[in-house]
């Protein structure tokens, strides 16, 4: 069935089931991978999105769900909030195998828009949906707080 | 040196295997047999076919042992997108015959390894006479570890794209081996390699599950049965844990004697794990010389009756290689066993440690070894066994973090230090361990000594991430077969260490060495001495020594 999307500003029709997970929708019909898949049971956060600015696992968010709610991906960030984590993330080389950073950005973003100089149990509360394998944590917590300082500055 | 790919990392840019797309391309989701060598017994497809976007069912042969790389068969789904196969897939109705691995059980094997190690096996290394050292020994400690199977969890599941057009293939698909894979594709579809393009896109981690091809296999496979059509085979979560390259399951046990004045005489190791051979070559039972040669024949301590013996293990899972390899089980086995002797002895267990390891020499084990000795494919001249490299990152480690301060009640520090991939290192773990055994780990000093060091930075963040997988491993890692398949099946009963419970300070130390010591490993040896080292300092904070892993809920 056609559903009307909202995908980083821009609106879609696609053709695909109502169960159909979000995830899914952005990668297969609309080609943006940038959003990843990791479990399909909103346990790791690499699929991260924003609906209506907040964070959600868009693995296990069926299309019909979403309504009128504005989708924002990994590749329609953008904001002082989202560069200022982006070039902490790059300055400080968080990635290895860079598999999970959508994901990671994702929600450092919705964290530092919420908090705007997070403790280290912010970080966790705000990070530990986002498994890392490689296990880049040190560098994301660090990357966080410089992007909290340059935020601030 | 900055990393090529970050900015498309950090901007959702980047292209990984799941991430390939191609025009006209189909998607697959296969069902695979839940049992090693098992085959479908009936299909009735009917229903997945009224799926909306299923196009075709196809059977797949199951590749018979020795396994290697080969596909494990089963019935593929082939749709218009991955949920249409996802769909397609729950709706097949299969029943497998499972074949001879049907009855396989964990726990039942692990009484199996248990028993192995409990009688004299094949001899892999002997230096004098162990058995008179401990019949004459003044004392003998005894000790036995479990530890089990791991699997990879890369972040990416495996996924692969195939197509064919005018005779000539392509494959893009997160291989660590492109030409591996190239070879082993070719192979299958019986065509000349040359016939075969690979092209590795990013891949979303490794940890030597993917220098397996076999999802791309399939992928090559399903494209001739559509006639060179582009179709992706996507591995779901659930594929992914249960279809893998397992990192081997193990029994090992020891006895040291000592003499009168607590003086270690002898030492006598056994080691009972289904061998990585096992997946290439039928009736392999015992470790082969790379497996022998990672942390166990090796061993470099200074006693005068050394033997290591290995037991028979028949494998009922595909063997594989993860990240560090067999020097996992060994490092956190032996260097429990130190400390636990240590603790009987009354022991300071860095300063036991030292004693052991002996002065500095190099160690040349390759006279006493009945399998020529494998050291990580170098030269022995160029990077020997050197017991003053590894006293030297035990020594840094230590002072770094402190070693001997107080710590409140329920706290703890535990060192280990291990020689893997030519390259030594030594960690101390600082752990808290509070309500309900729930540990937390505020500080890890590592000292690295891998020769010249060409990217201080990367080392560096290897360590940092060596420890997470430590910590997971140690706490949570586990594949767990019942009926001969696996019971786990993704993150909620898999778990891997999160943010909230890594470890807040990770120190590392790195040798400084001029351009004349020759570089060594860095991805790989930071994993070892991270378990042990945990379990030693869990023994510090509670007086509890962990002898079987994960450490699950036994300080609960």
């Amino acid at each position: 069935m056609a559903i009307s999307i909202k995908v980083n500003g821009v609106r879609h029709s696609v053709d695909v089931d109502g169960d159909t997970p979000l995830l899914w929708v952005l990668r297969d019909a609309l080609g943006l991978t940038g959003t990843k898949f990791g479990c399909g049971i909103a346990q790791c956060g690499a699929c991260t999105v924003f609906l209506n600015g907040k964070p959600l696992r868009s693995c296990a968010f069926p299309i019909a769900a979403l309504g009128d709610g504005e989708v924002t991906t990994i590749e329609g960030v953008n904001g002082r909030t989202a560069r200022a984590v982006q070039r902490a993330w790059t300055a400080r080389d968080v990635p290895q195998c860079g598999y999970c950073q959508s994901g990671q950005v994702m929600s450092a973003i919705a964290l530092l828009s919420e908090v705007r100089r997070p403790t280290d149990r912010d970080i966790d509360l705000a990070m530990n949906g986002n498994i890392c394998r490689c296990a880049a944590y040190v560098r994301i917590r660090a990357a966080i707080k410089d992007a909290a300082r340059t935020l601030e500055g | 040196m900055r990393i090529t790919d970050l900015v498309d990392i950090t901007t959702g840019k980047a292209i990984y295997g799941q991430d390939v797309m191609v025009p006209g391309m189909k998607f697959a989701v296969i069902a695979r047999p839940p049992v090693l060598g098992g085959k479908v017994a009936t299909l009735d497809s009917s229903a997945a076919m009224k799926v909306p976007g299923v196009e075709k069912i196809v059977t797949l042969s199951p590749t018979p042992a020795p396994y290697k790389f080969g596909p494990l068969g089963g019935v593929a789904v082939i749709a218009r997108s991955t949920w249409a196969a996802i769909k397609g897939r729950e709706a097949l109705k299969i029943t497998w015959d499972n074949g001879p691995n049907g009855s396989h059980d964990s726990k039942a094997y692990r009484a199996e390894l248990e028993a192995a190690v409990k009688k004299p096996g094949k001899v892999e290394r002997n230096v004098g006479d162990v058995d008179k050292a401990l019949a004459s020994a003044a004392k003998v400690i005894t000790a036995e570890y479990y530890a089990p199977h791991l699997h990879h969890a890369t972040m990416e599941p495996p996924a692969a794209v195939a197509r064919m057009s005018h005779g000539k293939w392509e494959v893009w698909a997160p291989v660590q081996s492109p030409g591996q894979a190239r070879d082993d594709i070719a192979a299958a579809l019986g065509i000349a390699p040359a016939e075969i393009t690979v092209q590795p896109p990013l891949l979303g981690g490794g940890f030597g599950r993917k220098s397996k091809c076999d999802f791309a296999i399939e992928a090559a496979l399903l494209s001739r049965d559509l006639g060179g059509t582009p179709v992706k085979v996507v591995w779901t979560r659930e594929d992914d844990m249960r279809h893998g390259f397992y990192h081997t399951v193990t029994a090992e046990r020891f006895e040291a004697g000592l003499d009168a004045s607590n003086k270690v005489v002898a030492w006598r190791h056994r080691s009972a794990s289904p061998t990585i051979l096992s997946t290439f070559a039928p009736g392999q039972k015992h470790p082969f010389d790379i497996e022998l040669g990672m942390g166990w024949v090796d061993t470099p301590f200074d006693v005068p009756n050394i033997r290591m013996e290995s037991g028979e293990a028949q494998n009922h899972v595909r063997i594989g290689w993860f990240r560090s390899v067999n020097n996992v089980a060994h490092a956190w086995s032996i260097q429990s066993f130190v400390a636990e002797m240590a603790a009987q002895l009354g022991k300071d267990p860095k300063d036991f440690l030292l004693e052991l390891i002996g002065p500095a020499r190099v160690v040349d084990p390759r006279k006493q070894v009945t399998t020529p000795w494998w050291n990580y494919g170098e030269p022995f001249e160029t990077y020997p066994v050197d017991t003053g490299r590894l006293r030297r990152v035990t020594e840094l480690a230590a002072k770094e973090a402190g070693w001997g301060k107080q710590l409140p009640k329920g706290q703890g520090l535990g060192i280990a230090a291990h020689r893997s991939f030519v390259t030594y290192v030594a960690t101390v773990v600082h752990v808290v361990v509070g309500d309900k055994g729930r540990i937390s780990i505020p500080r890890v000093d590592t000292a690295i000594d891998c020769g010249y060091c060409v990217h201080p930075e990367r080392v560096r963040s290897q360590i940092e991430g060596a420890a997470v997988m430590g910590l997971t491993l140690a706490k949570y890692g586990q594949i767990t077969l019942k009926n001969g398949a696996v019971e786990q099946s993704n993150f909620n009963d898999f778990q891997l260490v999160r943010i909230d419970e890594s470890p807040l300070d990770t120190r590392v130390h790195i040798v400084d060495n001029p351009l004349s010591v020759p570089p060594s490993g860095v991805g790989e040896p930071g994993v070892p001495p991270f378990a042990p080292a945990l379990c030693n300092a869990i023994f510090a904070a509670t007086g509890k020594r962990i002898k079987q892993l994960p450490i699950g809920d036994q300080l609960a």
